[in-house]
């Protein structure tokens, strides 16, 4: 009898420890750092003579093959003991990057992420640049260090080598076909030209017009908004100078967006669409034309759905009658954040300077097609493939400048809006669901009533700059 | 009375020694019960009190009513709950009739039905974002295997918007039942295996027809399982949101938002460019007022359904 409760008790002692040894997701493969409780690990494996391995999350499919081919040759080459663990998170990202702070399992350097970099700068989470870079890299990088926007309060969070704005997107091919001459450069043409490709060739699966629309803030965010920012001269629905949200403007745009996205012009099966499904179509000449951004198009037809180069062009995001009071939406890429808290971050600035900072790395990057280069040292060295040489709008312009932060993004998670979103307002109107006028007044009360609780609870400040010109934006 | 007092406290360290044992054996199931089950459950009730957005995004503050109080202001919420009724009445109209014609069917002695019982059954074993990719690919409107079917076929002229606005609730309402009527239809044949014999064979000797021997016996005699199979079907319309997730995400402009995934999308934002960042309070606020709903449905359900229990 005793040995059968014995026995039992064992039995059941085993039973809890396996059940939570199964809970606890058992981390810990590597001797990665991003951990706090890895902290001994680079000396243990340096005294050992394992390699440190340095984590990279990315989100960009598409320098991937170039990225992944540098990290391989680092990997090879480097005399440090240092292995580059490259990771790819695309589509979930933001939702990896939360579950790795909530775990305590950050990597050691990320790809920039406005988001991401905007949620948890303010908890510590980014590393200063400050700290590791010496006068040269400092000296070779002063053109494109902006204060209040990668430098805030002294601090480098990220260097962007390269940049990025949106642009409209079109087959020319297409266009010819129904004998439209020129790109649309209003609003009110694309839509003429959206319902004229849709009529004269959807019996051959063509239709004019197409965005992913899958998720609206996707959608939009490369697109509509992009414009409203040049034809109202706010920052996505913000007014700088009298420091509230005013989203009124946007309504003539979104009557024609209407439009756009009806049958007469939209590609079917536009409210499903992810963006590289409309790629695909698009490189098979299957949709006239779309919004999206200009670091990525030309290396997604050259490598990953191929499509000839002479087929498209880009032009500048039409406005309602072409109207441009302010300058559109320009963001640096190629930056990377350093986790502040990696107990390998020395190791980890070594790498990023090793590898992602060198001007080899950075003209190969511009001359592959993967981003635009913002670096003049890189554009004056640099031999930019055709795309970039032939289609001038592909290239950051004047029309486009690094716009200030709205209080929404300024700070991100002390802001809470009741109800749906501005990119979620915009999809009830131009799904039909509701009225241009009403909806977008309640949007503007909305967010202004969040903006206002934000600064009376003391998780968000005043977001105001004097004498704010959109045509020449300053950030602070 | 000392003695008294000395035997019962040896009887009950009897007692209690004889039951170490059902203790031990209870222990790991009450461990992860707790860790898994009810700790969730007041970490959520907790925070329907306050406004957090998460680790990392400073220290939560206490709201006290005002997230439940936004509940009930939120159209898009009380829409949601629409929606999942709308989900739920669709895919249990369609399935049980349909679940018990397989049963059915597939229940006599025929060649060839074990097979096709197994087939019936595969999709109850398909992960459901593959079977919502699988029918992303089916039905999305620019190169969907149906449309493509059906303009070969010459019954229509432009692609369907399976998706869209008009079609996006049907198509999930077909997806659910595809990926769920196997599984119906297994418990439909195991009660209909259990139906006597005898009491058909009475019928059958009385005069009563296929049809009749079906309405009047069969099903009557169902009662019992058919009571947990509409129960089954109708919690787990409430909480299905793999499929709305993989085919639509809610969209389009929340056109097939249900409930449980308004709930999710302010813990975790579904799509990669979803500017909300999460509302743990909201999120919190949302998920309690969705199970109090549900839970007053499946009470409902079990009051209404009493009858049912009262086999012939």
């Amino acid at each position: 009898m005793k040995v059968k409760r014995i026995s039992a008790l064992m039995m059941a002692t085993f039973m809890t420890a396996s059940a939570l040894t199964g809970c606890s997701g058992g981390s810990g493969q590597t001797t990665a750092a991003g951990t706090q409780t890895t902290a001994a690990a680079p000396s243990q494996a340096a005294e050992s003579g394992e390699k440190t391995v340095i984590k990279i999350w990315s989100k960009d499919r598409h320098d991937a093959t170039y990225v992944q081919a540098k990290v391989d040759e680092y990997n090879a080459t480097n005399t440090d003991n240092i292995q580059i663990d490259y990771q790819l998170y695309t589509d979930n990202y933001i939702q990896a990057v939360d579950m790795a702070v909530q775990s305590g399992e950050v990597p050691d350097i990320l790809v920039f992420q406005e988001q991401v970099f905007d949620k948890y700068v303010n908890e510590g989470y980014w590393a200063d640049f400050y700290d590791f870079m010496d006068d040269d890299m400092k000296a070779y990088f002063k053109d494109v260090i902006y204060p209040g926007d990668n430098e805030l309060d002294g601090k480098l969070y990220y260097i962007s080598t390269s940049g990025t704005t949106c642009r409209l997107f079109y087959n020319k091919e297409i266009f010819e076909r129904a004998g439209i001459s020129a790109p649309p450069q209003t609003l009110e043409e694309m839509v003429e030209d959206a319902k004229l490709i849709t009529a004269q060739l959807s019996g051959e699966g063509i239709y004019g017009f197409a965005e992913n629309m899958k998720s609206a803030t996707s959608g939009l965010n490369r697109s509509l908004i992009v414009g409203l920012d040049r034809e109202t001269g706010l920052v996505r629905g913000y007014d700088m100078v009298k420091g509230e949200y005013n989203f009124s403007p946007w309504a003539d745009s979104l009557k024609l967006w209407k439009e756009l996205l009806s049958d007469e012009c939209a590609f079917p099966g536009c409210e499903s669409l992810d963006i590289d499904p409309l790629r695909t179509q698009f490189a098979a000449g299957k949709i006239g034309m779309y919004m999206s951004y200009v670091h990525a198009e030309p290396g997604v037809y050259a490598n990953q759905f191929p499509m000839d180069s002479e087929k498209w062009d880009c032009v500048p995001i039409p406005t309602v009658s072409g109207k441009a009071v302010g300058k559109q939406y320009f963001t640096g890429t190629g930056g990377y954040l350093l986790n502040a808290k990696s107990p390998n971050l020395e190791m980890a600035f070594k790498v990023y300077k090793d590898l992602f900072a060198q001007e080899d790395y950075l003209v190969g990057y511009y001359e592959g097609g993967f981003g635009i280069s913002i670096l003049p040292s890189v554009i004056a060295k640099a031999e930019p493939g055709a795309d970039f040489k032939n289609k001038k709008w592909l290239l950051i312009s004047d029309i486009d400048a690094l716009l200030p932060k709205p209080p929404h993004t300024a700070f991100t998670s002390g802001m809470v809006v009741e109800g749906e979103d501005m990119f979620k307002t915009c999809e009830s109107i131009y799904f039909g669901d509701a009225d241009v006028d009403s909806a977008l007044r309640d949007l503007s009360d909305r967010y202004n009533k969040a903006y206002q609780e934000a600064i009376k609870n003391g998780t968000g400040h005043e977001v105001k700059i004097n004498g704010y010109d959109p045509m020449n934006p300053t950030l602070q | 009375m000392e003695d008294k007092k000395s035997r019962s406290i040896i009887q009950q360290k009897k007692a209690v020694k004889q039951n170490l044992q059902a203790y031990s054996f209870l222990l790991p199931n009450l461990i992860l019960f707790m860790a898994c089950s009810l700790y969730p459950v007041v970490w959520t009730l907790k925070y329907v009190f306050y406004q957090y957005g998460g680790f990392g995004t400073g220290v939560p503050r206490f709201v006290g009513l005002a997230n439940l109080a936004r509940v009930f202001r939120d159209k898009v919420y009380w829409q949601s709950v629409l929606h999942t009724f709308t989900y739920g009445f669709g895919k249990v109209i369609i399935i049980i009739p349909l679940a018990f014609f397989l049963a059915f069917l597939l229940n006599q002695q025929k060649r060839g039905n074990g097979v096709a019982q197994s087939i019936m059954f595969l999709p109850t074993i398909m992960s459901s974002a593959v079977m919502g990719l699988v029918f992303y690919l089916l039905f999305n409107a620019y190169n969907g295997e149906i449309n493509k079917y059906l303009m070969q076929v010459g019954l229509i002229s432009r692609p369907i918007n399976w998706l869209g606005k008009n079609n996006a609730m049907k198509t999930l309402i077909i997806t659910a039942v595809w990926g769920g009527v196997g599984n119906y239809m297994v418990y439909f044949i195991a009660g209909i295996q259990q139906v006597s014999e005898d009491a058909i064979e009475s019928a059958r000797i009385d005069g009563a027809g296929r049809l009749q021997t079906i309405w009047y016996i069969i099903i009557p005699m169902l009662g019992p399982i058919l009571k947990i199979i509409m129960m089954l079907a109708i919690t787990s319309a409430f909480h299905d949101i793999t499929n709305v997730m993989v085919l639509t995400e809610g969209g389009p402009n929340n056109a097939t938002m249900v409930m449980s995934l308004y709930g999710y999308r302010y813990f975790f934002p579904i799509s990669s460019a979803e500017a909300t960042i999460p509302q743990y309070g909201y999120g919190a606020a949302v998920s309690v007022v969705s199970a109090v709903i549900a839970g007053v449905v499946t009470v409902a359900y079990l009051k209404v359904s009493k009858k049912l229990d009262d086999i012939y």
